[in-house]
């Protein structure tokens, strides 16, 4: 299924000389065993691991495992971010009528101010996914040793 | 030969005055239902609005490029 970029408006800079920046986010839902979120989330081939900011996972019955957490420098503005381990974490996405849901090792930011990165643990591991520069948009299939479940439309 | 014209769907642009905010999609994506400060805010405006199940996108700030960077775990 192809993904369109989406186009946010930005102030002038280098790069962007009419301040619209073209971003590959795909729209993905946390599952938790007694709820949901659903964030858009940048898909990015460069990082390692796959990055969600902080949400209320104790609302939709996710566990963090604060024995393994990490520090990370630099991304937010003024901040020093910690990462906690989600623990029981499945995610979700929609593709041609289809919901794919896969159990993925996931990091919680400690800050709402941190975007959604779907890295290659935990998603392009799972997927197939081609950019199409000049289109703006992206193509997701499943691996074919895709290990979660497929099931109709969640609505 | 008359020309055929297609119609060409224009990419929704989100407005720069969201820039560095959550924003909450409608189901169906076609519009900024909501926004806040903070995901929790964004998505209870979303709910109040009637948008039971909002896309919640936190919009980098408005001179913000995107990069990565690195953590030890």
């Amino acid at each position: 299924m192809k993904f369109p970029y989406k186009l946010y408006r930005m102030n002038k800079g280098p790069g962007v000389p009419n301040g619209l920046m073209w971003r590959p986010r795909i729209p993905v839902i946390v599952i938790g065993p007694m709820g949901e979120v659903r964030l858009e989330a940048l898909v990015d081939t460069g990082s390692d691991q796959t990055i969600l900011p902080q949400v209320n996972t104790s609302e939709i019955g996710l566990k963090i495992d604060h024995q393994r957490q990490a520090l990370v420098y630099g991304r937010l503005r003024e901040h020093e971010e910690l990462l906690n381990l989600g623990r029981n974490v499945r995610l979700g996405l929609q593709l041609d009528s289809k919901t794919y849901v896969w159990p993925a090792t996931v990091w919680f930011s400690d800050s709402s101010d941190s975007p959604a990165i779907l890295g290659r643990i935990g998603f392009l591991e799972y997927f197939d996914v081609t950019f199409y520069g000049k289109k703006l948009e992206l193509e997701i299939k499943p691996t074919s040793d895709f290990p979660g479940v497929v099931s109709g439309l969640w609505e | 030969m008359a020309k055929v014209k297609t119609k060409v769907k224009k990419p929704f642009i989100v407005p720069l005055k969201y820039a560095g905010m959550w924003i909450a999609w409608s189901y169906d994506h076609s519009k900024i239902v909501a926004s806040g400060k903070t995901l929790m805010e964004a998505k209870q405006k979303a709910h109040k609005a009637g948008e039971a199940r909002p896309w919640l996108d936190r919009t980098p700030d408005p001179d913000a490029f995107f990069g990565g960077t690195s953590f030890r775990a």
